[in-house]
């Protein structure tokens, strides 16, 4: 049955988000797509964070979520710069990215119950990565060649001239180097599974869903972008298997984006009928480190003869949370 | 943060055994990100040596320095680590490892992290005072 006005509105509330760009893949595998996330820059930060998750009773709280890189844990401390020029599992896995969040559900019986998530996502291949552009190199050597001598001199009055003279230097030699466009192209991999926790504790057989997915873009000419997906969810509950599929244009500048995406989203049983959703967005950089996100869209089931709005709002900050595919710098 | 010369506090204690074998002393920076750093060791004020060394090559070098030349009256270690900004905001994260074997000489080594704007300078310094660990605490 093909749609038609007549479908039944269902909800005018579920989230927005997006399908092809990447998010939090703990925050996806609840459902919660387009939800802000704490991202903790250092261990101190995370243990902040983590206790936004957990209750002073112990017990998992809903409504949290952090994304952290590994180096907020210190470990890519012994990544040099010959090792991340010289080897792409290393570049990877700097860019890897483990997530939590929690959800609440409501049970059948009315009570609420958390559900928990944890995932890993990896930018896999970044085509604009700053660090791997020779122009870097060039001009860190250059001031170098034109001032470190100086902190080998006897002289105070040298040594003290240092700072200025690395500023300068660098500050012409660097001064050619080009931010990665915003439609860069880049490929990125993730996995998340969720559990239940019922009175706060992993329930027996807590395991709800597993899921993977890979998402990728290219550049459509200087001002657009065109993003692809697939993904699979498995459920160990009574909701069957699915596989997701979709498409996204992404139009505008560096500062402000417009989106459309496209998609199916296919179960393996086929009474439960295949989802469309069809979604329009924006993105507005707001400030130097601040996004605001805007979506509207529907999910159509035509099996059903159903219709649900989705609509969206986020403000995200902070360096990964902005809606890239270029790789995010550890 | 581009451009300033970062320097925590006081002087930390570099506790050297006497008969414990050279000392190892090495930056690391990490994230793949290029630096320089320059290690000056100062008897009385005066410039003894200095060495210096960038990540672009073959970080971390490693400095070893005999512990009876840490340990003459006077005696001040002084590291400077300049940490260049790609064309993007990125994170640094940076440290001093000093060694003696397998002991550590520094009960907390120097770590610095911080944000550094794209195209811009980092200049993280401090200083080490040595000092003769009690042989007692050398074994």
């Amino acid at each position: 049955m093909s749609p038609t006005l007549s479908f039944l509105l269902v909800a005018a509330a579920a989230a927005g988000g997006s399908y092809v760009l990447p998010e939090p893949p703990a925050l996806t595998v609840l459902g919660e797509r387009g939800s802000s996330f704490d991202e903790p820059s250092s261990p101190a930060d995370f243990s902040v964070s983590a206790g936004q998750l957990v209750g002073a009773n112990g017990r998992l709280q809903p409504g949290g979520a952090l994304e952290l890189g590994p180096r907020a844990l210190g470990l890519t401390r012994h990544i040099t710069y010959g090792r991340y020029q010289s080897s792409a599992a290393v570049r990877a896995l700097s860019r890897s990215y483990l997530s939590l969040a929690t959800a609440s559900r409501l049970q059948k019986n009315g009570k609420e119950s958390v559900l928990g998530g944890i995932g890993l996502r990896s930018v896999v291949w970044g085509g604009a990565d700053p660090l791997l552009d020779t122009g870097y190199l060039k001009a860190a050597t250059t001031a170098r060649e034109t001032c470190q001598a100086m902190l080998s001199s006897p002289d105070p009055a040298v040594v003290a001239g240092y700072a200025a003279c690395v500023e300068g230097a660098y500050a012409q030699s660097a001064a050619n180097l080009v931010a990665p466009p915003w439609n860069a192209p880049g490929v990125v991999l993730s996995t998340a599974a969720s559990f239940g926790f019922g009175g706060g504790r992993l329930s027996r057989g807590g395991a709800e869903r597993l899921s993977g997915g890979l998402s990728g873009a290219v550049p459509l000419g200087p001002s657009a972008q065109g993003g692809l997906s697939l993904g699979w969810l498995h459920s160990f509950r009574a909701a069957p298997d699915r596989f997701d599929s979709a498409a996204m244009v992404r139009f505008g500048a560096q500062r402000t984006r417009v989106k459309v995406e496209a998609g199916a989203r296919v179960p393996t049983d086929p009474a439960a009928g295949v989802i469309y959703p069809v979604l329009l967005g924006g993105e507005l950089q707001v400030a130097e480190d601040a996004w605001l996100a805007l979506d509207f869209g529907l999910r159509i089931n035509p099996e059903r003869d159903a219709v649900q709005m989705l609509s969206g709002l986020s403000f995200q900050w902070g360096q990964s949370s902005k809606p890239s595919f270029a790789p995010e710098l550890p | 943060m581009g451009g300033e010369m970062t320097e925590s506090g006081e002087p930390l204690e570099l506790l050297v055994a006497r008969d414990g074998g050279p000392v190892e002393l090495a930056v690391e920076i990490g994230a793949g990100l290029i630096c320089d750093w320059t290690l000056r060791l100062l008897r009385g004020g005066a410039l003894d040596e200095a060495w210096a060394g960038t990540s672009s090559d073959r970080l971390p070098d490693v400095i070893q320095l005999e512990p009876e030349r840490l340990l003459r009256e006077g005696t001040r270690l002084e590291w400077i680590v300049t940490v260049y900004g790609p064309a993007k905001d990125v994170g640094f994260d940076l440290g001093l490892r000093a060694h003696q074997g397998r002991r550590r000489c520094v009960e907390f080594p120097p770590r610095r992290q911080g944000e550094l704007k794209a195209r811009g300078v980092a200049i993280e310094r401090g200083a080490l005072i040595p000092k003769l660990l009690p042989p007692k605490a050398a074994r």
